[in-house]
């Protein structure tokens, strides 16, 4: 199981921060994410990938599997039934998931859309597993989203426009793509 | 600067603008006091905003994204929440998913709002829109609590036949996350779930796949038919017959590939049918994956897991030793890592394949890399034998002494205590091991541990008087000299460890007359006015330190000043424990032929013949009856006067309780049956309920024959549930069950004595037959590292008949077979050895000579050049530098150019002083054993832990009667429960188990009837019986912790010594 994704820039802010076995309180939450950082940021990047740190609030046997891209760290913290490498790829696959939905992901678009970069999270891991690994079916549900997004934006203008003359069916503000 | 506003520009929202301003603001602060300011101005701000806003408006969608960025930096939002609630019935799906997704980031698990939810997640499950059906599956898999999978259950599985593939397979999802939080919520959809692995979308069976993985997990057995089922799948996924696009770098759909892999591991595992129907495609998803790319080796690794895991095949180890090789060889550090895990898997079971890669292990072991080294360690752990174990403690220990990572250092303590206990070529380096451990891990010691070693000192081999002898000299030579030194090093300092100032002072107080360098009047001297007064964490230790003193007092026959006062200082101390045995040493002391009576020399191994009817207090106790006093009414009968049984009178000037009259049917088994009501729920009151009520001296039950006392645990004194029957005469007559000090470890010695021969440890190392001819034509000379390599590689080389030195001399041969079975678990199947060159083959041959070269092997640690006269093999030639698997270059790891432009693409944000304030780690490691009854777990159980799993049936058995299953009801269990004169507890043991199925399974192979197991308190109550018909009933509690696995488990019996054994054996069992 995926215990929780964590990115988090060169300095330690965090960028995204999901937890799929729960920390309570702000505090420990915080602490886990200082002390992913502190345990990952003093690896040079020769080192593996991974690291049999411990956060003590997850327990026991959690290792956390990492990839720096300039100026964030992505961390996934898993349990022993996790493959190690195929984490490392899903990783991957997880920024160019990204990558495609934003057109050159960069850290403003994870601070300014983190709802979207949530999304495309949800559609790969769900409850700590791993659900889709394909991205053209990670896309698709985000297209889907997308493209009720604009179908709002457009009906909600137009709703405006049209709310005077008319109360027609013209529009509920939900659309339903296919 | 210039490049993130640029960037703002872009993003032309003129709605994020406010948020902008934040997250500059917060980039640019200098200090967490700074940042946090900023913050709850913003946080005010939204709170001032949230408040005006209509909920349905499109700021509010903002303002929760706002609210989330303050949650992650970690301030509190929580005024914010209802409106993520009311958000999520918004008709607007993109209002209503952010509404989701704040409730999911910042609900609490235990949050009441969670109920709030139940309602509007069935409605949007029921929509026609798939999206919001994603949306609400998506919230219920991180929303849903114990509490509300049934109502939720029903509409879940309604959707694993929605027309959506994205709907069914989160569907699927959901059910996984109930199975999580509840194991066995699920258990009536398997068909469903049979079903669902058919999907016709390849997405869905992925999905499913996750979820069977779990639950076949947690009992593989009901699954078993499916092997062809997955053997299929995976074959056409090898096979390219799924769509392209679940193709990642031209593998055919990875994960999934992963995912069966793994599943196929659990379920052939220990079972020669259905691994043998895997082996084809095992070959052939390793010789496919094999691509040379990253996502491959994934695969491959996970082949060899499943190889080593399954009922073993030549041809597949080979092969799967072969992908080691090569990845060890590989000059990327994740490939070398997985190297090591593989080998550490493989080791196991089939040392032979080890030999190959010494070199290549010893560079790991000092590589800078941390993670790296510590996968070594672990691989060191799992192939120490008897040749090698000198050097793999030794690094064990070095690494030790450095690690901070509390987990790490507790596993490397387990670790450490077990290998050495297991393997220890001398008693005297088995002394010095554990001493050290002590020293610097002394918190993280099991007290087991301890108790073995006092054990061990004290009884020796029992063999050979001289050399036991030897042994506690050099154990109290050993003390003493630690005791110098940490005397001149620190002045009332606190530096040793609780634990090893226990075993310490028992033994010099047991054995101080055997010191040549400190006689014993300096001994006492030092003991009484330093180390007796140092500041301990755990209350019992002073305890120890004054009855050492005593002891040695005894020996002299001369009271020194310091004692005196010293003893006169605890009589006042508010540890009753070290009160009261004050209180007795100031009598004692002043009638000294009893004092030399009660704690005489060395006879700590020696029976101790009790009377547990204590018949010469018989006339004490008629003395204080006919003066009035209240007769004594022990603890079982005492609960049934309470409730509603028959002599139910008070007297003297109590309150008058004639209004309640008695009700008219008595029913004996209602007492129990409720009783257990409250048992079953906690835990906790279990421990307390029925023994420990203790002695009440209030009820008369008028049965003066059960007047004796009866040896109920826990009574007198911390130290009775061990021993409590065992009393010893003191001054101080009403006191006398309490033992002492000077007895204490010694009388479960007792006990356990009949086991003595088992433990081996004590024997000497040497035995006479050590190397007659040996090894090494050396060629070169021998490098620092290959000579590392040898100290490591001792032994594992060999065939396993040879494992074992004969250094346990005749009567430890038992130990000897023991010892290869473990290590070599029953799998007789004999892979054909042509897996090493040379040595192995060898071996079965000439296996006196073999076993010789192993003697020199390890014994003279960097060889002398020699010529071996009965073999012309040369060892070290046999094991080649490791570099014979081709080197896996280092652009293995690469994603090709994407990742490469990828990586260029990330801009960086303007860089900013961080100014994290640390907080250091508070963490104290869950070792509960030293919780309750200090001597609980005295008998030594780890001591013994050497013939566990030997037998081939893991049933318990004793005395040749085994171990029934007690078919009985709950109700009668509680009845019984309350009856059971004996309990044995076991806190926090540490168990394989992660699921509560698992533990009961574990209770049922030792026989026991599983009486009632209760997801939801995470309890299971078990009963036995031991022999035939009529035989002895045991009663088992356990208290499981899911996440971590611990276990308290209490035995109960009406027999002291099988309470005992079983709690052992189970404590074994459990933590194998």
């Amino acid at each position: 199981m995926i215990r929780g994704v964590i990115i988090v820039n060169n300095h330690g802010r965090p960028r995204l921060v999901k937890l799929y076995q729960s920390v309570i309180g702000e505090e420990a939450q915080q602490s886990v994410i200082r002390k992913v950082f502190q345990q990952v940021a003093q690896r040079p990047d020769s080192f593996c990938n991974y690291l049999d740190g411990s956060i003590p609030e997850w327990g026991e046997g959690v290792k956390l599997i990492y990839r720096h891209y300039a100026t964030l760290y992505f961390v996934f913290a898993v349990d022993q039934q996790e493959s190690d490498l195929g984490i490392l790829d899903l990783i991957q696959v997880f920024v160019e998931a990204l990558d495609k939905c934003f057109e050159n992901v960069c850290e403003l678009d994870l601070i300014f859309h983190s709802d979207k970069v949530h999304y495309v999270l949800d559609e790969i891991i769900m409850a700590g597993m791993v659900l889709e690994t394909n991205i053209i079916h990670i896309l698709q549900v985000i297209n889907d989203q997308n493209r009720l997004h604009a179908q709002s934006q457009k009906t909600s203008a137009s709703s405006t426009k049209v709310r005077t003359p008319t109360i027609g069916p013209a529009s509920s503000g939900r659309g339903v793509p296919r | 600067m210039a490049d993130l506003a640029s960037s703002i520009i872009n993003m032309s929202t003129s709605l994020r603008g406010d948020f902008f301003e934040l997250v500059k603001a917060i980039g640019e602060c200098r200090s967490k006091q700074e940042e946090d300011r900023i913050v709850v101005d913003e946080i005010a701000v939204l709170k001032a905003k949230m408040s005006t806003q209509a909920t349905f408006s499109k700021k509010m969608k903002e303002y929760l994204v706002r609210l989330i960025y303050c949650e992650m930096l970690g301030h509190d939002a929580s005024f914010g929440y209802i409106k993520a609630v009311e958000l999520c019935a918004s008709s607007n799906l993109l209002q209503k998913r952010v509404g989701y997704l704040t409730a999911s980031l910042c609900l609490a698990p235990d949050h009441e709002f969670r109920f709030m939810l139940v309602n509007q997640f069935t409605r949007d499950m029921a929509s026609i829109n798939y999206l919001e059906v994603c949306a609400a599956l998506n919230a219920v898999c991180r929303l849903a609590t114990v509490d509300t999978i049934p109502a939720l259950l029903s509409e879940v599985t309604s959707k694993l036949r929605h027309e959506q593939e994205a709907v069914r397979k989160k569907a699927v999802m959901a059910l996984h996350r109930f199975h999580k939080l509840q194991p066995g919520s699920i258990a009536h959809l398997d068909d469903r779930i049979r079903r669902a692995l058919c999907d016709k979308d390849p997405s869905v069976m992925a999905a499913v796949l996750c979820l069977l993985l779990d639950l076949i997990y947690a009992s593989p057995a009901p699954y078993r038919d499916l092997v062809p089922s997955f053997v299929s799948i995976l074959k056409q996924i090898v096979d390219h017959r799924l769509p392209r696009d679940y193709d990642y770098h031209r593998v055919p759909a990875p994960w999934v590939q992963m995912h069966l892999l793994r599943i196929l591991a659990l379920l052939g595992a220990s079972d020669q049918r259905s691994s043998e129907g895997m082996y084809e495609v095992l070959i052939e998803v390793m010789r496919r994956a094999d691509t040379g790319i990253n996502v491959g080796y994934a695969i491959v690794y996970e082949c060899v897991r499943t190889v080593t895991t399954i009922y073993p095949n030549t041809v597949l180890l080979d092969t799967a030793a072969g992908s080691i090789a090569r990845f060890i060889g590989s000059e990327n550090h994740n490939l070398k890592y997985l190297g090591i895990k593989g080998l550490a898997s493989i080791v196991k079971d089939h040392p032979r394949y080890a030999s190959q890669h010494q070199l290549a292990v010893i560079d790991c072991l000092e590589d800078p890399d941390e993670t790296l080294k510590r996968k070594t360690l672990d691989l060191l752990y799992r192939m120490t034998n008897p040749v090698n174990v000198e050097f793999i403690i030794a690094k064990l220990l070095e690494y030790l002494e450095k690690a901070t990572d509390p987990f790490l250092r507790s596993d490397l303590v387990d670790r450490i205590s077990h290998s050495a206990e297991r393997y220890a070529p001398s008693t005297s380096w088995y002394i010095q091991t554990m001493t050290r451990i002590f020293l610097l891990a002394g918190d993280l010691v099991k007290l087991e541990a301890a108790h073995t070693l006092m054990q061990l000192i004290a009884e020796g081999t029992g063999e050979d008087d001289e050399a036991d002898e030897q042994l506690r000299r050099d154990a109290v030579e050993n003390y003493t000299s630690l005791l110098w030194d940490d005397a001149l090093k620190t002045v009332g300092g606190a530096s040793l460890p609780d634990i090893l100032v226990q075993t310490m002072s028992w033994t010099l107080g047991e054995y101080g007359y055997l010191s040549k360098r400190l006689p014993q009047s300096e001994l006492i001297e030092y003991l009484a006015a330093d180390i007796a007064h140092r500041p301990f964490v755990d209350p019992c230790t002073r305890g120890f330190v004054v009855a050492a003193v005593v002891k040695l007092v005894a020996q002299t026959g001369s009271c020194p000043v310091a004692v005196s006062s010293l003893i006169a200082l605890y009589s006042q101390s508010r540890n009753l424990d070290l009160q009261q045995r004050c209180l007795e040493y100031t009598a004692l002391l002043q009638a000294p032929s009893l004092l030399v009576d009660v704690l005489p020399v060395d006879a700590s191994c020696e029976d101790l013949d009790v009377d547990e009817s204590l018949p010469f207090l018989e006339s004490f106790v008629q003395a204080a009856i006919a003066r009035g006093a209240p007769r004594y009414c022990p603890p079982p009968e005492h609960v049934e006067v309470l409730g509603l049984a028959e002599g139910y009178q008070v007297k003297g000037p109590g309150l008058k309780l004639a209004p309640y009259a008695k009700p008219a049917h008595t029913l004996p088994g209602a007492v129990p049956g409720s009783l257990l009501a409250g048992l079953s729920v906690k835990g906790a009151s279990l421990s307390t309920s029925s023994p420990s009520s203790g002695p009440n001296p209030v009820c008369d039950t008028g049965s003066v024959a059960k007047q004796g006392l009866r040896p109920v645990a826990q009574i007198w004194s911390r130290q009775g549930a061990v021993h409590g029957p065992k009393g010893v005469g003191t001054p101080n007559g009403t006191r006398s069950t309490t033992v002492h000090a000077a007895t204490a470890p010694t009388s479960s010695l007792g006990l356990s004595s009949g086991s003595m021969g088992d433990h081996g440890l004590a024997r000497e190392g040497q035995s006479g037959d050590s190397g007659t001819g040996s090894l090494e034509p050396s060629r070169r000379e021998m490098t620092e590292k290959e000579k590392m390599a040898q100290a490591l590689f001792g032994g594992l080389v060999s065939p396993p008949s040879e494992f074992v030195r004969p250094m346990w001399g005749a009567g430890g041969s038992k130990v000897g077979a023991v010892a290869f079975k473990s290590a070599v678990p029953h799998k007789s199947f004999n892979a054909v050895e042509k897996g090493s060159p040379g040595i192995a083959a060898r071996g079965p041959k000439s296996s006196e000579g073999a076993v010789n070269l192993l003697e020199m092997d390890g014994a003279n640690e960097m060889g002398t050049p020699k010529v071996s006269a009965n073999t012309s093999t040369p060892l070290s030639s046999s094991c080649p530098p490791s570099r014979r698997g081709q080197t896996i270059a280092p652009s293995l790891f690469d994603f090709g150019d994407e990742a490469n432009a990828l990586h260029s693409k990330f801009k960086s944000i303007p860089p900013s002083e961080t100014t994290a304030v640390l907080a250091p780690v508070s963490l104290h490691p869950s070792h509960l054993t030293s919780q309750g009854d200090p001597f609980a777990g005295l008998s030594g159980v780890a001591m013994q832990s050497s013939h566990s799993g030997t037998s081939g049936s893991s049933q318990f058995s004793l005395a040749g009667h085994k171990l029934h299953p007690l078919p009985i009801n709950t109700e009668e269990f509680g009845a019984r429960w309350t009856q059971m004169r004996f309990q044995f507890p076991a806190l926090g043991t540490r168990t394989f188990c992660r699921e509560l199925d698992v533990l009961a399974g574990a209770f049922q192979e030792l026989g026991m009837n599983v009486v009632e197991s209760i997801p939801r308190t995470a309890e299971v109550i078990a009963a036995g019986r031991l022999g035939a018909e009529g035989g002895i009933e045991v009663l088992l509690h356990a208290k499981f912790h899911n996440q971590t696995g611990i276990t308290d488990c209490i035995v109960k019996c009406d027999n002291h010594d099988i309470a005992r054994k079983l709690c052992e054996r189970l404590v074994r069992a459990l933590s194998k």
